[in-house]
């Protein structure tokens, strides 16, 4: 049968319409790569920053941990035996990039004018700088393991107090005895994390400061870094299986059930997406059919002479199907291959963000290249195409063949 | 029996709320091989006798069977696949499809009958070509063509698939007159030398006159049904 030829040549034929149908699928089709392409990169980089500025990619504590910590701190942490035992362990896991360790407690920061409650981590300063590389310095310096008295505060906690780099604090804690102890401590510099909320409380100190406030030599967390973000639950497997082998009494969590919110951005997120979508194939879907229409209409008579000839009604219906989807196959790819083209340029571009809510610094425009989002906009505007051509085709095939005839 | 049957044949037009009597009680019968011609004034119901005799459209009562078969009896499909196989069109207007070249236009009905192989069907499409004098314009398409050309593309192919009955609703009303007799010697030519039955509805006077075989219809009656038995065949051949 000819329906390609007859289907291809017709497209050939009506030019100015076929340009028409399948710039509207283009520029609809182009904008769902770019659109989608922002999108998960802002995923990635959300995912990326949450990941390096406070959680890690997994953090691991003795077990009992995750239910108890809050009202027994003290009963629930690592023993430096078992810490050094799971770090070892995760130095044989591939992906694995980094592992530091952390002691978490509550305690009272003040000068001689006022005090705050702050949220305070002790921390491998090296290992710990590497984890947070998306915690920004705003002031001073980092943490520094050969000063063990330095410590940085969030902005807010600086702030609140009125702390500048060089001042001396004092550090007022419960050690794990329950008696009340403190040390001296000297801001060295200040820092932003990607939330506020967590800034207005936060201090970070040398872990070895912190033991010596608490009398404890145990910690919280052994906090992992792994060089590849997808590699996590493969990294998770292999914790799981050689814990069990060795007989360790941990658990741990990933970062992802730690930062709740991050979840709830991506289903923000998810949903504008899927509304820009929904609009761009509604108009696919006029722009298409109106097309079908327009094209059926015109070939009234060629239609009737078809049926004339023999042909079915099923063979009219496929002759116009293949039509619709032809074009619709054009529009979509060219749309994928300039969204893709589009993509590169802005990337190449490197145009500046200005700083998202909560943060100081600004980032490049980037956007990512998500071949599922090319495959499934393939795939919807060819659905879409077969719908929209489906019902002027089956009209079509069902106009009697006399009338169809009598139409010039 | 007769390879067509037509019998007290009627069909009505609904329009809005009247109804109009196309055809009343309508009966002929056409051996295989006749040539006949349908004559009678616009609105006569010419082209509704040929459509409901070439399975194109439905009647109201009566009967026709073609080759012995009831030809309203049976589903659209059935009905597309008789058509294919049995009958073959010449319209007013030529009816070839714009995209496809002549000898794709002509071809069609090989592969909607699918009877044949690709080689048969080449052969086949080219031989007719040959037939009706357009084997060199094969690859020109129809709107590089002559009205009287065009009409030749369409004659080969309503006959290509050799088709039993040959159907022609006013094939020469868009041909000056000289090209219009040269293309209805032709095809008569080439259909009596398949063996296809034609039926013609024609305004041409003259054509009526000479006809073997000529209907006259009025109000969708039939008025006049003259079989001129004296006729040489040769007459209107080369006309
Ligand atoms: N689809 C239709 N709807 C309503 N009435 C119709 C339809 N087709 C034909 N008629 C009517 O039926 C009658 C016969 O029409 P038909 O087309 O068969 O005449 P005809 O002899 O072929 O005329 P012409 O020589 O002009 O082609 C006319 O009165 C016409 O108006
Ligand atoms: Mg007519």
């Amino acid at each position: 049968m000819y329906t390609l030829k007859v289907a291809w040549r017709n497209i050939l034929r009506h030019k100015r319409r076929s340009i028409f149908a399948i710039l509207t699928i283009v520029v609809g089709v182009a904008n769902i790569v770019m659109f989608g392409g922002f999108v998960e990169a802002n995923y990635i980089g959300l995912r990326e920053s949450i990941i390096r500025s406070q959680y890690g990619h997994l953090q691991i504590h003795q077990k009992g941990y995750e239910l108890n910590f809050r009202q027994e701190p003290n009963q629930y942490r690592l023993s430096p035996e078992s810490a050094q035992q799971v770090q070892a362990l995760l130095e044989t896991i591939p992906h694995v990039l980094i592992t530091s360790r952390r002691l978490e407690f509550t305690g009272l920061l003040g000068n001689e004018k006022t005090s705050r409650a702050a949220i305070i981590r002790g921390v491998d300063p090296d290992s710990e700088a590497l984890i947070n590389s998306a915690l920004t310095i705003i002031e001073g310096v980092d943490l520094d393991p050969d000063k063990q008295e330095g410590v940085i505060l969030g902005e807010g906690l600086a702030q609140g107090i009125n702390a500048k780099v060089g001042d001396r604090l004092t550090l007022l804690g419960t050690t794990v005895n329950g008696v009340m102890n403190a040390v001296d401590v000297e801001v060295v510099g200040i820092f932003q994390s990607f939330a506020k909320e967590y800034d207005d409380a936060a201090m970070m100190m040398v872990l070895e400061n912190a033991q010596t406030l608490l009398n404890t030599q145990s910690i919280d967390t052994v906090v992992v870094l792994l060089d590849d973000t997808l590699a996590l639950p493969e990294v998770v497997r292999a914790v799981a299986r050689e814990s069990q082998q060795r007989q360790f009494d941990i658990e741990w969590i990933e970062w992802f059930r730690l930062a709740n919110f991050y979840q709830k951005v991506v289903d923000l997120y998810n949903g504008f997406f899927l509304f820009i979508n929904l609009v761009i194939y509604v108009v696919v879907l006029f722009g298409i059919s109106n097309t079908m229409i327009v094209t059926v209409m015109e070939r009234t008579f060629e239609i009737g002479t078809l049926r004339a000839m023999g042909m079915r009604r099923s063979g009219i219906v496929t002759q116009f199907l293949t039509e619709g989807i032809m074009l619709a196959s054009l529009g979509a790819i060219l749309g994928i291959a300039i969204g893709i083209a589009f993509t590169w340029l802005i990337n190449s571009l490197e145009i500046m963000m200005p700083a998202p809510p909560g943060s100081s610094k600004g980032y490049p425009l980037r956007l990512e290249y998500v071949e599922e989002i090319w495959l499934n906009s393939v795939s919807i505007v060819l659905i879409i195409a077969f719908f929209a051509t489906l019902f002027p085709a089956l009209q079509a095939s069902r106009k009697a063949i006399v009338d169809a005839l009598r139409h010039v | 029996m007769s390879f067509i049957q037509v019998k007290n044949l009627t069909k009505y037009y609904q329009l809005g709320k009247n109804s109009i009597q196309a055809l009343k009680n309508v009966s002929m019968n056409i051996d295989e091989g006749e040539q006949l011609f349908l004559g009678g004034p616009s609105g006569s119901g010419k082209s509704t006798l040929l459509h409901i005799i070439g399975c194109l459209d439905r009647y109201d009562t009566g009967s026709v069977t073609i080759d012995g078969r009831d030809v309203t009896l049976t589903n659209d499909r059935e009905m597309s696949d008789f058509r294919a196989f049995n009958i073959g069109f010449v319209f007013q207007n030529f009816n070839l499809l714009p995209v496809l070249n002549v000898f794709e236009n002509v071809q069609y009905p090989l592969l909607l009958s699918r009877a044949i192989s690709a080689d048969q069907r080449r052969k086949r499409v080219k031989e007719i070509l040959e037939s009706v004098g357009l084997d060199a314009h094969a690859e020109h398409f129809p709107n590089e063509l002559s009205g009287g050309q065009r009409q030749r593309v369409a004659i080969a192919r309503a006959l290509v698939h050799k088709p039993k009955l040959l159907i022609a609703d006013e094939p020469t009303a868009n041909l000056d007159s000289t090209t219009g007799a040269v293309i209805m010697a032709l095809m008569l030519d080439l259909s009596l030398k398949h063996g296809s039955t034609v039926i013609i509805c024609t305004h041409n006077q003259e054509l009526l006159v000479q006809a073997q075989r000529c209907v006259m219809l009025r109000d969708g009656e039939v008025t006049n049904d003259i079989v001129t038995q004296i006729q040489s065949e040769n007459t209107y051949v080369y006309a």
